[in-house]
C-alpha cells in the first residue's frame, strides 16, 4: 500500500453545503496542502478522513483500512491538530500529556520531552495560559508522540507569526525524513502551501478544482501579459493554463505563484 | 477506560467534593436526605457534559484511537459510580448519624434506582441535543415530574412520612427494583451509543 | 557549499537550486565524486517540498552533473571542464535566443543587442 489514504468519489451533503466527488490520495513520504477559501470544504474534507463525518457515498481508505472495520487500528497510527483544538483548558500540560499517552501503544515521551523543552513550554502550566502559537506547538508535539504514520493538520498556521510558523514548518520537513511518513495540512496561506507541500489539492465551493503535483500545478499556468505595443488588449495580466496557451507574438509570461492561481481559479469558479 | 472516567473525576472533583459537604449537612433532616443522591450525580453529569461541549471534548476524544461506543459507555460507567458512591455515602452517614432509625435502607435504594433512570435519561438527551439544551429540558421535566408533587407533599406537612411508607410497602421487591433500574440505565446507555453514533456522523 | 533560495526570485525554486549547483561545480566548490545531500535532508535544509529538490536532482541527473548510486546517494559526477565549458555555451543559446525572440516584438534587431553587448564589454574594460 503506497498511499497513505485515498477517497474515491466521496460525497456528503448538509443543508447549506454539500462536497462533490472529491478524489483524492497522498503517496507515503509526501506532504499534501490542501487549499481553498474559508468554507470551501477543507475542513470536511479533514473530518471525513477522521471519521468524525462519514461520506453519503463513496469509499474513503486510511492506512490500506476502513473505518467500518478497523477505526482504532487506523487511530493509533494518525496524529490530528485541529484548528483551534481545545484539550481541557484548566488541565495542566503535564495532566493532558500523561492522559493522551495511555491511548496509544507506542508513545516517544523522550521525544516528547525534548520537543517540549525547545518550545519552552512548562510541564505545569495550565492550558489556557499558553499564547495561541504555544497551544499549536504543543498539539503538534502531542500529535507527533506517538509516531503517527500520518499526520493531519487543520490551519496549523493561521493566526501565528512568522517565527513559530516557521518551526512548524521545520518539525513538518523534519518527519519527512522518514519516506514513510507523510503529511496533510489545509491552510488559507497559499505561502506555506507552495514553500512546502509536494501535492496540492484545491477545493473550491465543495469541488476538487485542482489536484497534483505542486510542481506540476506550477508549471501549468503563466502568468501572461500583452503589451500595448503589440495592439491587442487583454487587460494587464492573466493567468493561463500552459496548455491552452499559444504563443502570441510579443507576449511576455512569468511563473505565476500558488496564490495567483488559486485566484484565478476561484474568479472562474465564480463567474 | 479507565482514564477516561478518571479524567471526568478528575474534571468534576471541586463538584464532587462540594456536594459530598452539602449530602453531610443534608444527613441531620433524614427527610431531605434522597434529594442529595440525585443531585449530586445529576450535578456531576451535567458538570462532565458541558465541559466536553465547552472544549469540544467529544470531537477531540473522537480523533484519538477509542471507540464511539466506549466515550457514551463511559459517562454511563461515571453515572453509576457516582450513584453507588453516593448511596454507600449515605448508608454510612445514616448509620453514624442516626443509626438507620431516621429512613429506611429500602427508601435510599429506591431512590438510587430511580437515581440511575433519571440520569440515563439526561445523559441520552445530551447526546441528542447536546449539554446545554438538554439541560434546559431536562430541568423542566425532573421539576414538573419529580420535585413540585415532592415539595407540594412537603409543604403540606407530614414531612417526607408518605415516601417512608411508599417504599416501605415496596421493602419487599426492592432487590427487583434495583435490578430493573440497572436493566433501564442498560438500555439507554445502548440508545445512547446509537445517537451518538449518528450525532457525530 | 552552501545554497540559497529565495521565494521572491521569480524563477522556479527547483531552478535556483540546480543553476546554484551548476556554478558551483563550473567554479570548482563541488568537485567531482563529491557526494550531495539527501533529496530529504536538503529540502529540509532549504525548508522546501521533497519533490522540489527530486525534480532538481532529476534535471542535474539528466544532464549529466550528477550520479545516482543506488544505496549509496548521489555523487557529482566527473565532468571535463571543456564538456562543463560545451554544456554552458549550449545554455547561453538558448538564453539568447529567447532574449532575441522577445525584443523583435518591440522592434529591436539582433544588431541592436550586438551592440549593447559590446557597450558592457567597453565599460567592463
Amino acid at each position: 500500500m503506497n498511499n497513505v489514504f485515498e477517497l474515491r468519489n466521496v460525497y456528503k451533503s448538509f443543508n447549506d453545503f454539500h462536497l462533490e466527488d472529491i478524489s483524492l490520495h497522498l503517496p507515503r513520504g509526501y506532504i499534501l496542502g490542501l487549499l481553498g477559501p474559508n468554507g470551501a470544504g477543507k475542513s470536511t474534507t479533514i473530518k471525513l478522513l477522521l471519521n468524525l463525518l462519514e461520506p453519503d457515498s463513496g469509499e474513503i481508505q486510511v492506512l490500506g483500512s476502513s473505518y467500518a472495520h478497523s477505526e482504532t487500528l487506523i487511530k493509533q497510527k494518525i496524529g490530528y491538530v485541529g484548528e483551534n483544538q481545545n484539550f481541557y483548558q484548566d488541565l495542566t500540560i503535564d495532566w493532558t500529556v500523561n492522559f493522551i499517552s495511555r491511548f496509544y501503544r507506542t508513545w516517544n515521551q523522550e521525544k516528547l520531552n525534548d520537543m517540549l523543552t525547545n518550545f519552552g513550554l512548562k510541564r505545569q502550566k495550565q492550558l489556557k495560559d499558553l499564547s495561541k502559537g504555544q497551544k499549536v506547538l504543543f498539539n503538534i508535539s502531542l500529535a507527533l508522540a506517538h509516531e503517527p504514520e500520518l499526520l493531519i493538520l487543520d490551519e496549523p498556521t493561521s493566526g501565528l507569526d512568522p517565527i513559530a510558523r516557521k518551526e512548524i514548518m521545520d518539525i513538518l520537513l523534519d518527519m519527512l525524513q522518514d519516506e514513510n511518513k507523510a503529511i496533510l495540512f489545509s491552510s488559507h496561506i497559499t505561502e506555506d502551501v507552495e514553500q512546502i507541500a509536494d501535492y496540492v489539492a484545491i477545493i473550491i465551493k465543495g469541488r476538487l478544482a485542482l489536484f497534483d503535483t505542486k510542481e506540476a500545478i506550477l508549471d501549468g499556468f503563466r502568468k501572461v501579459s500583452i503589451p500595448k505595443s503589440t495592439g491587442k488588449t487583454l487587460g494587464s495580466t492573466l493567468i493561463a493554463n500552459t496548455q491552452t496557451l499559444s504563443e502570441y507574438k510579443g507576449m511576455h509570461s512569468q511563473p505565476a505563484s500558488l496564490e495567483e492561481i488559486l485566484i484565478s481559479l476561484v474568479k472562474e469558479a465564480n463567474r | 477506560m479507565i482514564h477516561l472516567l478518571y479524567k471526568d473525576l478528575y474534571l468534576t472533583r471541586k463538584t464532587i467534593l462540594l456536594y459530598l459537604l452539602i449530602g453531610l449537612l443534608l444527613q441531620f433532616n433524614p427527610s431531605m436526605t434522597p434529594i442529595f443522591i440525585f443531585f449530586i450525580t445529576y450535578g456531576v453529569l451535567a458538570k462532565t457534559e458541558l465541559t466536553e461541549e465547552k472544549y469540544e471534548g467529544y470531537t477531540l476524544l473522537s480523533t484519538l484511537p477509542v471507540s464511539k461506543s466506549t466515550l457514551v459507555i463511559s459517562k454511563y460507567l461515571l453515572g453509576l459510580l457516582i450513584v453507588g458512591l453516593a448511596t454507600t455515602y449515605t448508608l454510612i452517614l445514616q448509620l453514624w448519624i442516626n443509626n438507620l432509625s431516621g429512613i429506611a435502607v429500602s427508601t435510599i435504594l429506591g431512590i438510587a434506582a430511580a437515581t440511575l433512570i433519571v440520569n440515563g435519561f439526561l445523559l441520552l438527551l445530551s447526546y441528542k441535543y447536546g449539554a446545554t439544551r438538554a439541560i434546559t429540558y431536562f430541568r423542566i421535566i425532573v421539576l414538573s415530574l419529580f420535585l413540585i408533587p415532592w415539595l407540594l407533599q412537603i409543604s403540606l406537612g407530614l414531612p417526607g412520612e408518605e415516601l417512608i411508607l411508599w417504599a416501605s410497602s415496596l421493602q419487599a421487591s426492592v432487590m427487583t427494583i434495583l435490578i430493573l433500574s440497572l436493566i433501564a440505565y442498560g438500555v439507554l446507555m445502548l440508545i445512547s451509543i446509537n445517537t451518538f453514533k449518528k450525532r457525530m456522523s | 557549499m552552501y545554497i540559497s533560495i529565495s521565494h521572491h526570485n521569480p524563477q522556479p525554486l527547483y531552478q535556483q537550486i540546480v543553476d546554484q549547483f551548476k556554478e558551483g561545480i563550473a567554479d570548482g566548490r563541488l568537485s567531482p565524486n563529491t557526494p550531495v545531500p539527501s533529496i530529504r535532508v536538503l529540502a529540509k535544509e532549504l525548508r522546501v517540498s521533497v519533490i522540489t529538490v527530486k525534480r532538481a536532482y532529476t534535471e542535474l541527473e539528466q544532464e549529466g552533473y550528477l550520479i545516482t548510486k543506488p544505496a549509496s546517494g548521489s555523487f557529482i559526477a566527473p565532468l571535463e571542464h571543456t564538456q562543463l565549458q560545451q554544456n554552458q555555451l549550449k545554455e547561453a543559446k538558448e538564453q539568447l535566443i529567447s532574449l532575441i525572440n522577445r525584443n523583435k516584438a518591440f522592434g529591436i534587431s539582433i544588431d541592436d543587442l550586438i551592440q549593447i553587448l559590446k557597450e558592457l564589454e567597453e565599460q567592463d574594460e
